[in-house]
């Protein structure tokens, strides 16, 4: 694929959740059906979900994996570790804590041969800071997941940019989630809603509100409560459809450029397709392009998150999200 | 989309303390037993005791107000759990209606709780 550039695209086994939960598939099972569809060749995983001992992960089982992927002519590319602050019921996970939590799954990445690791915004910048010796001397790069409802000048995200602005590594950067960037929500996310039984006229407040209110994730899920509760709706209700609010923002497409030097891996977050094949809420010809245009190398996970709200086949999915991020990625 | 395996197909289980439910984690990823809550729990619409419940995973059991405490025992995504019921007797092939709520609070997601309820006719086996 020429004109793509460095992009290359991939997969992560999360899209596979439907198929992993049931027990049709699996972790070995589903890398080996990644291949035979050519879904890769970039493979992320989520630590958590396909190891059973993870973050411990034996020597034996980490050759069988990488020859498992070598033989699959697959990458590593991205594992996804997680910032468990609440693991506790009582209190959170403290900084050091937290330091050692992280550690045994940056070892974890490493051992696997992932190139990266992804880090989620509970951890905090300190957290990472400290992480960063481990990370240089295990090569593995942490990237900070901005998912929504965060943005590249959101207060959160600019304290991670000044952390590392400060350290300097070439060892910290960020993961851009596309669940950021999207243009409109789901309607397969909101038709689920209302089979759930969530009134119409609050499905249609959510949908508008999220369109047109501005500013950050409070102001914006506070004028769709406001809004909802003049309908008269049960409160249970208009809670149910916060999650819209935060699964899903509408950064502008370019507003990536800003951190292009600092993306380590990319999340193509997707839910559904139109009748032409193109994402129904996230426009990938304008993703796409920025992040070949603007000098990202790299790989983008093609991330079903469909699984959250329905029980459809993920591997249909992920290879009609192929096939549209390579059609655009053909065009001159 | 977990909702209709929160209770397995033929998860109604006779055993020697009573009866067994087994059921799944209603979440993509391994969660430790702290972040997890066993709620409600009928059989043909009768509410049982928690009192009354224990809950097993990892071939370990512990009363359901124990599993807030459990930061260290891990429930892989794909293992079974199993809520037995003790002194329920039930007859080899009767048929039950049974419900089953499972709270969770994903560790990574601060103020996020879902719960998530399950009901299906299962035959006691």
């Amino acid at each position: 694929m020429k004109s793509s550039r460095g992009l290359r695209l991939g997969t992560t086994l999360f899209s596979f959740t439907n198929e992993f939960h049931a027990r049709q598939y699996s972790t070995e099972q589903l890398i080996l059906k990644v291949a035979e569809l050519g879904l890769g060749p970039g493979l992320e995983i989520v630590g958590f979900q396909s190891f059973r001992d993870y973050p411990e992960i034996s020597d034996k089982f980490a050759e069988d994996l990488k020859e498992l992927l070598s033989s699959c002519k697959l990458e590593p590319s991205c594992l996804a570790i997680n910032a468990d602050i609440n693991i506790g019921k009582d209190r959170t996970l403290t900084v050091d804590e937290l330091v050692v939590y992280h550690e045994a799954q940056i070892r974890a990445a490493a051992k696997l041969g992932f190139p990266v690791a992804r880090c989620q915004f509970a951890a905090g910048p300190e957290v990472i800071r400290r992480l960063v010796p481990l990370a240089e001397r295990l090569n593995v790069k942490l990237g900070l997941e901005i998912h929504a409802p965060e943005a590249v000048d959101s207060p959160l995200v600019l304290s991670y940019r000044e952390m590392y602005v400060k350290v300097n590594s070439p060892y910290l950067g960020f993961i851009p989630d596309f669940g950021a960037s999207a243009k409109a929500l789901p309607p397969s996310f909101l038709a689920h809603f209302r089979k759930e039984g969530v009134p119409e006229k609050i499905v249609c407040v959510a949908e508008e509100v999220w369109a047109t209110a501005e500013g950050n994730f409070g102001a914006r899920l506070s004028e769709y409560h406001r809004r909802a509760r003049q309908t008269g709706a049960a409160e249970a209700d208009i809670h149910k459809l916060n999650m819209l609010f935060a699964m899903l923002s509408k950064q502008k497409p370019s507003a990536w450029i800003e951190i292009m030097p600092q993306v380590v891996h990319v999340h193509g977050k997707f839910y559904e397709f139109d009748k032409d094949g193109n994402e129904a809420a996230i426009s990938y010809a304008e993703l796409l392009p920025v992040f070949r245009d603007g000098g990202y190398k790299g790989f983008i996970s093609s991330e079903w998150e469909g699984t959250a709200f329905t029980d459809d086949n993920g591997f249909e999915a992920v290879q009609a999200h192929h096939a549209l991020c390579r059609r655009i990625l053909a065009r001159a | 989309m977990m909702v209709s395996r929160v209770i397995s197909d033929s998860g109604l289980k006779i055993c020697e303390s009573g009866a067994a439910i087994d059921i799944r984690l209603p979440w993509y990823r391994s969660l430790p037993l702290s972040t997890v809550e066993i709620g409600e729990v009928r059989i043909d619409g009768q509410l049982v005791s928690p009192l009354a419940m224990t809950f097993e995973v990892n071939n370990k059991r512990y009363a359901l107000d124990q599993l807030a405490d459990k930061c260290d025992e891990w429930w892989y995504v794909l293992d079974s759990g199993l809520i037995h019921i003790i002194n329920l007797k039930l007859e080899r092939g009767s048929q039950h209606e049974v419900s089953v709520t499972v709270g969770i609070r994903p560790p990574y997601i601060p103020g996020f709780y879902r719960l998530t309820e399950c009901t299906k006719q299962l035959n006691a086996e």
